[in-house]
């Protein structure tokens, strides 16, 4: 009769909390309101998100609106200066190369998104958890992630090409392998100042388990800096990922992918310079667009991170 | 004082093990025998030499005996040998570290100038069109990418103008397009920070005090904001080394320049194992150094900071 009471008591805590992380949501949803209205007053992050409308739509769009085959050789046609028939010219192997930077967009775009979902995958766990449990678990992290972080930039993600071999899946790896570090130090830090909230005691306190503390109240609290991170590093893996292909590690031929395209304009620069600025061109405004949308986004739901 | 720096020192250690330990790992979580990257990729050993270099290189030894007797050897200054030229790898590592540090001063020395001038001009004329100039500069300067940068720079000051050399090392018209190329990304990242914590400064009490008993404007910016800035803008210059040294790597091979990072590049693209890790090893010890020397620059810079 006791423990029916007891769990009568947990489960009506239990519904008591879940009505109040209803409430929560309520004012989540108002505050999504409020972030999107606040958002929609911020002329550059409304234009980073129409130009990113727009690079999504060219990604999806690309095999129809494509002039041209970009992976079609055309030996009577190298080197064209743009052109009525070739917008943007034709690179030395006479491909055009309108049809190559379209079909680079989703490329790139991809490079961006999985980049960072695999960074996520790793940082989220590991972050949340020595977060939320401190002591050996965290040391253990936070010395992990220390290591990581004494290989400067693209060193880390150059050293695990060496190990997982070079193209463009391994680049991605390497890119999100090296930003886990990243991801790790901003969830763990959110989660050390979140557990300490009442909200999270009295969870803790009526006895709720631990994977449902940490996906019901101390997940959707660390969500904002989260996503304005994301948002970001998607114009910064771009950047990297771009890079890394540039240097040969990357893409490999004939895939029309921005950071080799302009690597292989780079022995033609005197007399095709088209072939080079374009997709670095391409590059530019993809990663603008990511920036001036987080830039926003940060603004938005975090105005303490605001830079400007 | 020295107390902080003997244990910011010690601290130290722990990573430069976690380091050593991923580094030589490199070896073992390549795919494939760790025989065959200490031989030229296109070699075809028979077993029997397999398992003569098997013996040579100790691989038959426990992993733990393997990493104390390369930990050795590491500590004694032997790296290895790269099997390009058969030369020894720190040799050929110090042999091209002059020209990466060259170009990495020059870089952070521009990226310095540029960006601390533009982020207090933006922040004394806030909301002027200046600010809003520097700030579009700014934020053109983070999402370009510095490899299109640098092509960019070559195509118009070396193959249009003929300004200057458009690869090599040794004058220091070699040195002014790479370093501007790395610098004014860099400082596209500063001007932004700086304009933020001059922008916080300037509200300060004691500049209100300073303004109101009647100093004037430049002797309250230059004697009273600029020094408190310099603290903040000294760790963030600090802060800068890894992306300079990522910079530097992309730098060095768009104008073919010697140094470290293009090293690293030709290593990671030959497959010479023991040169990418011997370059590795070698830059993320120096970056941890650096960071060492950062943190302990905050004491020595700010009287208000005491490490007890």
């Amino acid at each position: 009769m006791t423990e029916k009471r007891e769990k009568m008591t947990t489960e009506t805590s239990q519904d008591t909390l879940d009505f109040a992380a209803y409430g929560m949501r309520k004012e989540t949803q108002s505050q999504t309101r409020m972030v999107f209205r606040q958002l929609l007053r911020n002329k550059g992050a409304i234009a980073g998100a129409i130009i990113l409308m727009i690079l999504i739509a060219i990604a999806i769009l690309a095999p129809h609106i494509r002039p041209h085959d970009p992976v079609e050789i055309g030996i009577d046609r190298p080197l064209l200066p743009p052109n009525s028939t070739y917008l943007m010219g034709t690179d030395n192997f006479g491909r055009d190369v309108l049809s190559r930077v379209l079909s680079g967009t989703h490329i790139s775009l991809e490079i961006g998104i999985i980049t960072n979902c695999v960074a996520l995958a790793f940082g989220l766990p590991l972050g949340l958890l020595s977060g939320y449990f401190g002591k050996k678990l965290d040391s253990l992290v936070v010395g992990m992630m220390d290591i990581m972080l004494a290989f400067p930039g693209i060193l880390l993600a150059m050293a695990i090409v060496v190990v997982i071999g070079k193209g463009l899946f391994q680049t991605m790896l390497a890119i999100g392998i090296s930003w886990v570090p990243a991801y790790t130090r901003l969830v763990r830090g959110t989660v050390i100042s979140v557990k300490e909230n009442v909200y999270v005691e009295a969870a803790r306190t009526i006895g709720c388990s631990t994977s449902r503390i940490l996906r019901r109240h101390v997940l959707p609290n660390i969500m904002a800096p989260l996503i304005v991170l994301l948002t970001l590093d998607i114009g910064w893996a771009i950047l990297t990922g771009a890079a890394l292909s540039f240097l040969g590690l990357g893409a490999q031929r004939p895939t029309p992918e921005w950071g080799m395209m302009v690597n292989e304009g780079r022995e033609f620069m005197r007399i095709a310079w088209w072939i080079t600025l374009f997709p670095g061109l391409a590059i530019m405004v993809t990663v603008l667009s990511m920036n001036l949308l987080g830039d926003g986004l940060r603004d938005a739901l975090d105005p303490k991170m605001k830079i400007d | 004082m020295s107390k902080y720096i003997i244990r910011r020192l010690l601290t130290g250690i722990p990573v430069l093990f976690g380091v050593s330990v991923l580094v030589f790992s490199m070896m073992h979580l390549t795919p494939g025998d760790p025989v065959t990257l200490f031989s030229s990729p296109g070699d075809q050993l028979d077993t029997a030499t397999i398992l003569y270099l098997r013996e040579l290189y100790h691989l038959n030894d426990p992993i733990p005996v393997q990493y104390l007797r390369w930990l050795g050897n590491v500590l004694r200054g032997d790296l290895g040998r790269s099997y390009f030229g058969n030369r020894p790898v720190l040799e050929l590592i110090l042999e091209q570290l002059g020209a990466t540090l060259e170009l990495m001063a020059a870089g952070m020395l521009i990226a310095t100038i540029l960006g601390v001038g533009l982020g207090i001009l933006a922040a004394l004329k806030r909301n002027s069109l200046m600010d809003n100039f520097s700030m579009i500069l700014a934020l053109f300067g983070v999402s370009m990418p510095t490899f299109w940068l640098g092509l960019m720079m070559i195509l118009i000051f070396s193959l249009k103008l003929g300004w200057f050399p458009s690869n090599g090392t040794g004058t220091w018209k070699h040195l002014v397009l790479p370093a501007v190329a790395l610098g004014l990304s860099r400082s596209a990242i500063l001007a932004r920070l700086v304009r933020a914590i001059m922008s916080e400064v300037l509200l300060q009490d004691y500049i209100v005090s300073a303004r109101a008993k009647g100093m004037r404007e430049h002797i309250v910016v230059l004697r009273h904001a600029l020094r408190n800035v310099l603290i903040p803008v000294v760790t963030i210059v600090g802060l800068q080394v890894g992306s300079l040294i990522s910079g530097a790597v992309i730098i060095e091979t768009v104008f073919s320049r010697q140094g470290l990072g293009r090293l690293t590049v030709f290593s990671v693209l030959e497959k010479d194992f023991t040169l990418a890790q011997g370059t590795t090893l070698f830059t993320a010890m120096g970056y941890l150094l650096v960071n060492i020397v950062v943190d302990v620059s905050y004491a020595a810079l700010d009287p208000r900071i005491h490490y007890d």
